[in-house]
């Protein structure tokens, strides 16, 4: 969990530098390129995360069933 | 899902320095387009992405005939885990195209073939996944998954091809003669990093999905 | 028994019942018109438009409607515990699959039989003159149609929500014969009988070959057990 707000906040300030550095320079549509990129980055970031959340849930449900064994 | 594995944490680290590198000479490095101007950097991502959803959809295909011949667990594990992948990887294709597709056309969507295909592609393997939700028992959900993941796929030749004949306003597939030497390092520096990524993905997600049959093997054994 | 005389037993049955009761056919017909009657309405009183989407509307009608009929397919045997039946039956599952595609061709080519002439009066088109290119549209899209919905169909029999399952597996296969069927029905309604509406025919024509080997191929997977 931490991890993920750490990541998130280095995820909104790349994008902070990224949208200045366009202003600087002059990029015309910037708007649509750091979008674009922010878009892909965040995604797959996302979905990495995710992977890792749902592999920690399911990693203790499995353990759940083993510490319950045969009981029941 | 337990530590990571040595394969995984370098990989992890590989696919991201090569997607920072990528993006930085991308934004930065390259020089912006003569013609496009710098909405084309946006392609070096938009193109990758795709080739990553198609290579995706097309293991999905390698797999399920596998797991259709041979009947084996694995195989179907690996299908399901890059359709998810995929999926992902099409809806940021998608994504991307709309946001040079606006500043370029000056609309966010237009039926031309190979957005029209990708848009396809996506229901289609949303279908798939759906398909997987819905289906209780394990053997059926992989052998009904891997018929779908089959004609899914086999399909989209096709409705490329008659989208093609329908419509033609994307621009003609740029062949690399044509194109910069420095645009097509960067498109292909690009496209390892995505590469990567959908490795480390898959190896991650391959895992859990063998975690997940564990679960229901021990809840199926508990119930 | 052959293959396909089994099959043909299946379509005699199928159709046989249909005939005694005409529970689908009516319902499909007035399902059928009721639709293009409501696109009608949403489009407008514009006849020139009307007659411009002509070829759209009639295959959106044609689509929904099959699939109405299609989810239909097993209910015969399904709720008279038959499937099991149909299931255990010795010899060539594939004869399951021909049998059901052909009912299914056959009902959807009757309700379009009806269809066209009633879309013909509906956006003041003439459609005999055309007669010969419709009939091939409507042949051949209506197989490329039944032929993914049959198998699709069969699929997910079993599932749940497969009210749901079956159009969203079914609408992203179909797209290459609604672009076909479409576009040579527009085509041919144009009078552009030779060139491009041929093109869209022979696009369907692959299409119906293509499916055809790969469905029939892979059904005794989807019915096993």
């Amino acid at each position: 969990m931490r991890k993920w707000s750490a990541v998130s906040v280095v995820y909104v300030l790349a994008l902070i530098l990224l949208w200045v550095y366009t202003g600087r320079v002059g990029m015309e549509n910037r708007g649509f390129v750091v979008a674009g990129y922010g878009l892909t980055w965040g995604a797959l970031l996302w979905y990495a995360f995710r992977l890792e959340s749902r592999g920690r849930t399911t990693a203790r449900a499995v353990e759940s069933f083993e510490v319950a064994g045969t009981g029941d | 899902m337990g530590p990571r594995t040595a394969v995984e944490k370098v990989l992890g680290i590989l696919a991201l320095l090569a997607m920072l590198v990528g993006s930085w000479v991308g934004l930065v490095v390259v020089p912006a387009d003569a013609a496009q101007g710098n909405v084309q950097r946006l392609m070096y991502v938009h193109v990758p992405a795709a080739w990553l959803a198609f290579l995706a959809f097309f293991i999905v295909f390698v797999m399920s005939v596998l797991y259709l011949i041979q009947r084996e667990e694995r195989w179907d594990r690996v299908a399901a885990s890059s359709a998810e992948i995929g999926v992902v990887f099409t809806v940021v294709t998608l994504l991307l195209g709309m946001m040079w597709g606006k500043p370029t056309w000056g609309v966010f969507w237009t039926w031309d073939p190979r957005l029209t295909t990708t848009a396809i592609l996506l229901a289609i393997y949303v279908g798939y996944l759906a398909l997987r939700s819905f289906a209780d028992d394990g053997e059926k959900r992989a052998r009904w998954s891997a018929i779908v993941g089959v004609i899914g796929f086999a399909n989209v030749p096709i409705v490329y091809m008659s989208v093609t004949w329908w419509r033609t306003l994307h621009q003609p597939p740029s062949s690399p003669r044509s194109v910069a030497p420095e645009i097509l390092w960067t498109l292909m520096l690009n496209l390892g990093a995505f590469t990567l990524v959908y490795a480390y993905l898959m190896v991650r997600r391959v895992r859990l999905a063998k975690l997940e049959g564990e679960l229901e093997r021990r809840m199926a054994y508990n119930a | 028994m052959s293959v396909f005389h089994r099959a043909w037993a299946i379509v005699w049955k199928d159709l046989l019942i249909e005939a005694r009761t005409k529970q689908s056919f009516n319902a499909m017909v007035f399902f059928a018109a009721l639709v293009l009657f409501i696109f009608s309405f949403a489009l407008g009183p514009d006849t020139e438009l009307l007659q411009r989407v002509a070829g759209g509307l009639l295959w959106v009608g044609i689509a929904f409607t099959g699939l109405l009929s299609l989810s239909r397919t097993y209910q015969n045997e399904e709720t008279s515990g038959g499937l099991e039946g149909l299931r255990a039956y010795p010899g060539d599952p594939r004869a399951i699959y021909l049998g059901k595609l052909l009912g299914n061709i056959v009902m959807l080519l009757l309700v379009e039989a009806v269809l066209f002439p009633a879309a013909g009066i509906l956006f003041q088109a003439n459609l005999w003159p055309y007669a010969g290119g419709l009939i091939a549209v409507a042949v051949l899209g209506t197989i490329g149609f039944s032929l993914v919905g049959t198998f699709y169909s069969a699929l997910t029999v079993n599932l749940r929500a497969r009210e749901v399952m079956l159009p969203l597996l079914l609408f992203p296969a179909l797209v290459p014969v609604l672009l076909g069927a479409v576009n040579a029905t527009t085509l041919i309604l144009q009078g552009n009988l030779m060139g491009e509406a041929v093109m869209w025919l022979r696009v369907l024509g692959a299409f119906d070959i293509i499916f055809f080997v790969i469905c029939i191929w892979i059904f005794p997977i989807a019915l096993e057990e």
